[in-house]
Order: structure tokens, then C-alpha cells, then sequence
């Protein structure tokens, strides 16, 4: 069973190791194989990738657009200790991260980082609005 | 014996004394632990949380010791497999020798020494396994890659006996006619062909697990002090933490390799 993708007149996606550029018209397309497949909205640029959370996130797109995903995993591993030191909290995520890595499913560690990304900008939202939101805070922290 | 009783006052001050010894061993447990938070009743979720990880780094252990004993089993059958190939090697150049006489006696020797090399052969398949699992003598080795086990790798066992995948027969009429040396030396190349396809497939496999045992340690290495750390959490500190580490991270090194892997990447595409 293939991957149905739909796109915008202009939109763009990466398959494998090429940049696909749709034409002036809505397409519909069957892809299968193994490829890794990334959508515009999912794709972060270097630029866009400013915060910690989004630089793990940025180094996770690496690892599954590389022919050689082993490369990034120093700075992977800089980077969640980075974090971790930062925001012990955000452990649980990184491990669902990691865990998808080690089980080579780099699509679902990346919807994972997603989730990372969320939960830095909860925390760091917080703390720019001060102390007041400390009671409510614990309820939202996920299990491990 | 009649019941003491005792004064409000007393009450309260053997009350302030009890908290304050509760105080005394919980700061003193603190600090022989080293972490701010040690049992349930500290903080429920920060506990439970630093609890589950810790219960997760020894998981990743126990799978840790299982990628090196796969390691090592194929490391095991790799020797197996280069010493196999230095013995079709030597019996190969039996088979040229023979070749190059027309002796039929001395022919008989060498096919007899070809015969004693085939025995050889299925010994070391035979013997090239660890804990009981030889990918030499068809045993295929599962490794656990999470702790759930929903990943998992299975490097396929292969048969390297004379008599099974590398089919090396017996020599004919012992090397009688050249037809029978060139048939043996045409299936010794064949083998050898085999043996070449087997080393790098194991090679491959060999350096996948090592990646994941690699990673694995990593993630053990930050668990832990990640499971520390936890006990001391606290999410305005956090947000604050983040923020100071979002402008300190630009300037790393770190961020800095992260960019240039980024221009080498299919991504560079995407701007």
C-alpha cells in the first residue's frame, strides 16, 4: 500500500534525495517504496530552526533525508544533552524520540519532535508570562 | 498502669520535635542520594517520572549486553568465515598442482589432501559459534533493538559446509582425468565466490548493531543524568533555561555543525 500525496499548484516535497516541485495544478500521487518522504509543512530549514527543540527536530530530518543517518548522531546527541540539562522535564520526549531512532522508524521520531517543540514553547511561554501558571503546570507533563 | 497525658503544649512541642527529626533524616537522605526528591511523597510526578527512567536505562543495559553478545557472535562467525576461505584457498592451489602433472599417483596424494581439507572445512563451520548460535551452521540470530521489543534484527543463517552452501564436492576418481580436478576447481571458485558475498553481508550487519549499541550507550549516558536531574525540575526555571540555552546555542559549535550537515543534505534544495 503506497503513500497518497496531494498537492498545491507550486507545492514542493522531498523524495529520497530529490526536491519535487509541483506544476500549476492540484496532482495526486501514489508513491511506494521506502524513500523517505517529507511534506512542505513538515520541513523546517536551518534558518526556521532556532530554538533548542528545533534544532533536535532539524537534526532528526537530517538523520532520515541521509543516506548515512549514523553522521548526525553526535550532534543529535549534543543537542538532547543540551536540552536536558536545560529542561530535565522534556525527558520524556526525547526518549520517545530516541527510541524511534534506535528503531529506525525516523518518520514517527520526527512526529515525536514535533511534540518536543510544542512542549518548549509551553515551558518557554510560561516563564516569559512569570510565576503564576506554576500550579497548572504539572498536570500537562506526560509519563515516561 | 494508668495513661500519661500530656498538655497541649507539650503535645505540640513533642509534634515540632517529630517534624523536626522527619526534616532531619529526609535532608540527610537528600544528601546521601544526592537528589532533592527520594521518595513518592516528595513530588508524585518528578518521582515517578526519575523512577521510570531509571527503570529505562536498565532495560537499555539488558539490551546493551545482548548487542554485544551479537556482536561478538558475529564477529565469531566472520573468523569462521576468513579461515574457511584461507582453507579453499590451499585446496585450490591442490587442485593447480594436480593440474599440473600427469602423474596419476601423485594426483591420488593431493586428491586425498583435498579430501582431508573438505573435513576441515565443515569442522570450522561446525565450530564457529558462541552461546550456542552459529550463523555458520544455520542458527539465525534475532538482536532486540528497543525495549519493547517491536524492533528487532535477524541476520540469516548460512550453511557453510562442504556439503551445504559452499558445495564442495568429494574429489572423482581421485583426480584421475583432468575433467574431475577441473570440476573440483571450478567448484572451489564457486565457494569462493560464496564466501566473499557471506563476509560482506555479515560486515554490513556487524556494523548496524554497532551503530545501535553505540546510540544506545548514548541514550543510557543521558537517561541517567537526565533521571537526576528530573528530581530538581521546575518549569519556570525551565522555560528560563531554555531560553538563556536558545542564545548561547548559536554560537556552538554544535549549532554550527548542524548547519554545514544541513548544506549537505537534500535540504539545501528546500530554501
Amino acid at each position: 500500500m503506497g503513500l497518497k500525496v496531494e498537492l498545491k499548484p507550486g507545492e514542493r516535497f522531498i523524495l529520497g534525495e530529490c526536491l519535487v516541485t509541483n506544476g500549476d495544478q492540484r496532482t495526486r500521487l501514489l508513491i511506494e517504496g521506502h524513500s523517505p518522504i517529507l511534506r512542505e509543512k513538515d520541513i523546517m530549514t536551518k534558518a526556521q530552526a532556532d530554538t533548542p527543540a528545533k534544532r533536535i527536530y532539524l537534526v532528526v530530518q537530517l538523520m532520515y533525508t541521509s543516506p548515512d543517518p549514523a553522521v548526525h548522531h553526535p550532534t543529535y546527541f549534543s543537542l538532547m544533552h543540551d536540552l536536558v540539562q536545560a529542561a530535565p522535564s522534556a525527558w520524556p520526549y526525547i526518549v520517545e524520540v530516541s527510541n524511534h531512532i534506535l528503531a529506525n522508524e525516523m518518520y514517527k521520531a520526527l512526529k515525536s519532535a514535533k511534540a518536543l517543540i510544542a512542549y518548549e514553547k509551553e515551558l518557554i511561554d510560561n516563564a516569559s508570562r512569570g510565576e503564576s501558571v506554576r500550579a497548572g503546570r504539572p498536570t500537562n507533563r506526560k509519563p515516561a | 498502669m494508668s495513661d500519661i497525658v500530656l498538655s497541649a503544649g507539650v503535645r505540640s512541642n513533642l509534634l515540632q520535635l517529630q517534624q523536626t527529626a522527619e526534616l532531619i533524616t529526609s535532608t540527610q537522605t537528600k544528601l546521601a542520594t544526592g537528589r532533592r526528591v527520594n521518595s513518592a511523597l516528595d513530588n508524585p510526578i518528578n518521582f515517578f517520572t526519575a523512577q521510570s527512567l531509571n527503570v529505562r536505562a536498565n532495560d537499555l543495559n539488558a539490551l546493551l549486553d545482548t548487542m554485544s553478545t551479537a556482536i561478538n557472535t558475529i564477529q565469531a562467525a566472520n573468523n569462521g568465515i576468513s579461515a574457511i576461505t584461507k582453507l579453499v584457498q590451499s585446496a585450490q592451489s591442490l587442485a593447480s598442482q594436480a593440474q599440473q602433472t600427469s602423474d596419476t599417483t601423485v594426483r591420488a596424494t593431493l586428491a586425498s589432501q583435498f579430501d582431508s581439507i573438505r573435513s576441515q572445512i565443515d569442522q570450522l563451520a561446525g565450530d564457529a559459534g558462541i552461546n550456542g548460535v552459529n550463523l555458520l551452521g544455520g542458527n539465525d540470530l534475532t538482536i532486540t533493538l528497543n525495549e519493547s521489543a517491536t524492533s528487532s534484527v535477524t541476520i540469516t543463517a548460512v550453511n557453510d559446509t562442504t556439503t551445504g552452501d559452499l558445495a564442495i564436492n568429494g574429489p572423482t576418481n581421485d583426480w584421475a582425468d583432468i575433467a574431475d580436478i577441473t570440476l573440483s576447481s571450478g567448484e572451489l571458485t564457486a565457494a569462493l565466490t560464496k564466501l566473499r558475498s557471506q563476509s560482506q553481508a555479515l560486515s554490513s550487519n556487524l556494523q548496524t548493531v554497532q551503530i545501535r549499541q553505540d546510540f544506545t550507550k548514548a541514550m543510557i549516558n543521558t537517561l541517567n543524568t537526565g533521571a537526576d536531574n528530573l528530581t530538581l525540575a521546575d518549569s519556570n526555571e525551565e522555560g528560563a533555561n531554555l531560553l538563556a540555552l536558545q542564545t548561547r546555542q548559536q554560537l556552538s559549535t554544535t549549532a554550527l555543525s548542524l548547519a554545514s550537515q544541513a548544506d549537505q543534505n537534500v535540504l539545501k534544495l528546500f530554501s
